[in-house]
């Protein structure tokens, strides 16, 4: 009976000594990890993005025996801001963007009654959008964009151009999709492809976001 | 069956085991991140082995009426024949590419054509039990450049691809003779990509040789020495060497170099690219090839460009991928030769074993120098690919 006691006291004292509890630990251990990453991935958090973006865009021109339309390709850089929430179900996250967009834009006249070249016009442009993302793995999401964008080019013409060039100030809406690949929790690549509808243009754009955790 | 269940066995204690590979530059998402595994070339590309058939069934390939087949079962069956086992000295294949074209979607200028890319059988053949001496061949049909459609001569459309022996000298050193792709760069499966069309290494860019490929732990390195097409006149023919060279950083992250210098009677060729392969989680992958393109033509002046090629690639669910490219190319680096912009995105999908679909929706710009806007380009494109 003593032994018997012993032995129970044993266990007592040592709890490395039953399977029960270390098999207890190990399943702590698992879910605290599982626990932890869950808390992450539900929680709401903030981007910050810099995007190169490009695309190419028609726009029409007239003036004193001018009219036509000219190619124009665009390049820039797109600064941002995100705001992130996650569904219930965390593999759905809401995400709601501001960006400032800016650079220069060049381009030629199509026909020949406008056959004008341009170079290094600038342009700014402010971008809203409501983006539904979906992760697809713990490193990598998908996105689906609403970008609204509001966008003023500066024609900078010489003082005797008797030319007028449209869409000096224009806004269009469209619809992106969006690729995002994660270093760690707080770097990423970004890459998307919006079609702007108003513009007529397909935007491709790559860049950098860290992700405040 | 014995042989099956013994490969099955062997495929699964190794799966179980360690890092296994995966001829799909791609894959090194999965953590694979060799070709020879899976395929008979070190370097990838062509009939893939036993392993690499159980691998795509068991692993890759999603479901699609799998029914209530077990992965094990799969790759069971992933054979030439199914679960009928065939005798250990011969393993044949057969693969075909079909590619539906379209420039310019939704525009009125839209153009669309169908080609046959490829439809050809293929086999190796063991002289030996252990595969150290192994014949691996293949013959099919190539289509007819659509550039010489209507060309009044004849263009042969039956060719062998390649064609080699392979002698595995030892654990770490396999020998190749005979005729087959150059090792170079990442070896991405669209043949247009310009890291291969304008390099020369493109879908029908062989060249017979001698290959020696050394194994290591952590790194891999080819060496290749080729006396060119010997089905081209002698004066076309490509002769030079090739090298490939790739260090494995850390698991799933490969850094490489590659170079070839070769040369007929009218041009020079040498090319030098630097290249990476990065895995993520599980099923993604970052690759970026940077490289110079060379090219010497006689009584000309010499073209130096460059061209890059960008991959970013995730798992949506099994079997089913989605992806973007960014690629570069300029001919010359001068001011007045402009830089050609690919952009892609797209799907690469491996609905069930043995086949493969991929979709593809590519963007072609030129960026001039001056104020001189190009026409965009746009194209579709949409790839079966059966290999059975």
């Amino acid at each position: 009976m003593k032994w018997i006691l012993l032995f129970f006291s044993l266990m007592i004292l040592n709890p490395s000594a039953s399977a029960e509890p270390e098999v207890k630990t190990k399943v702590s251990k698992k879910s605290a990890r599982k626990m932890a990453t869950r808390s992450l991935l539900k929680k709401k958090y903030y981007d910050i993005t810099a995007q190169y973006i490009m695309w190419q865009e028609k726009i029409d021109a007239s003036g004193t025996g001018i009219s036509g339309t000219g190619r124009f390709q665009f390049s820039g850089y797109q600064l941002g801001a995100n705001l992130n929430q996650p569904f219930t179900n965390i593999r759905w996250v809401r995400q709601y963007s501001a960006h400032y967009v800016f650079g220069t834009v060049k381009g030629n006249g199509e026909s020949g009654s406008f056959a004008d070249e341009f170079k290094n016009q600038s342009w700014m442009a402010g971008t809203l959008a409501a983006t539904l993302i979906y992760r697809t793995s713990a490193a990598s999401e998908l996105g689906l964009s609403l970008p609204v964008s509001l966008r003023a080019i500066n024609w900078a013409l010489a003082d005797n151009a008797t030319i007028e060039l449209e869409k000096e100030m224009s806004f269009s809406v469209g619809l992106g999709f969006q690729y995002i690949q994660r270093f760690n929790t707080r770097s990423s690549l970004v890459a998307s492809l919006t079609h702007q509808f108003i513009w007529d243009a397909t935007q491709w754009s790559i860049g950098y976001q860290y992700s405040l955790r | 069956m014995t042989r099956f269940c013994l490969i099955f066995g062997l495929f699964t204690l190794i799966f179980s085991l360690t890092e296994t590979t995966w001829a799909y530059p791609e894959f090194i998402g999965y953590k694979y991140s060799s070709c020879l595994t899976c395929h008979y070339n070190a370097n990838g590309n062509g009939p893939l082995n036993d392993y690499g058939r159980a691998l795509w069934s068991a692993e890759i390939a999603g479901r699609l009426f799998a029914g209530k087949k077990t992965d094990e079962q799969l790759g069971e069956s992933a054979g030439f024949l199914g679960s009928k086992p065939l005798p250990w000295w011969f393993r044949p294949g057969v693969k075909s590419r079909y590619l539906q074209y379209m420039t310019n979607p939704g525009g009125t200028d839209s153009e669309s054509r169908g080609i046959l890319m490829q439809a050809e059988v293929n086999a190796a053949v063991f002289l030996d039990r252990d595969q150290k001496y192994t014949f691996v061949g293949s013959i099919g049909y190539i289509p007819e450049p659509y550039s010489q459609r209507n060309s009044s001569g004849s263009i042969e459309t039956i060719i062998s691809r390649e064609h080699y022996f392979r002698w595995q000298k030892s654990e770490n050193l396999w020998l190749y003779f005979g005729m087959m792709d150059k090792p170079y760069g990442i070896r991405i499966a669209d043949h247009t990509a310009y890291s291969r069309s304008m390099v020369g290494v493109a879908q029908n860019d062989q060249a017979h040789g001698i290959l020696a490929h050394y194994i290591s732990e952590n790194w891999e390195w080819s060496v290749n020495a080729f006396a060119g097409n010997l089905y081209q006149h002698s004066d076309l023919r490509q002769m030079g060497g090739a090298t490939l060279f790739e260090y494995e950083v850390k698991p799933a992250w490969r850094l490489g170099f590659s170079a070839i210098h070769s040369s007929n009677d009218y041009i020079g060729n040498q090319r030098f690219a630097i290249h990476s392969r990065y895995g993520f989680g599980y099923g993604s992958a970052l690759l970026l090839e940077i490289g110079n393109i060379k090219n010497t033509i006689e009584n000309r002046p010499t073209l130096n460009g460059y061209y890059v090629y960008s991959e970013a690639i995730q798992k949506i669910k099994r079997g089913y991928h989605i992806f973007m490219t960014g690629q570069a190319y300029k001919r010359d680096m001068v001011a007045s030769a402009g830089d050609q912009i690919k952009l892609g995105t797209g799907m690469l999908l491996f609905p069930m074993a043995r086949t493969e679909l991929r979709f593809n929706l590519e963007n072609t710009r030129t960026i001039e120098a001056g104020s001189e806007v190009p026409n965009d380009s746009w194209a579709l494109l949409l790839q079966a690919h059966l290999s059975l």
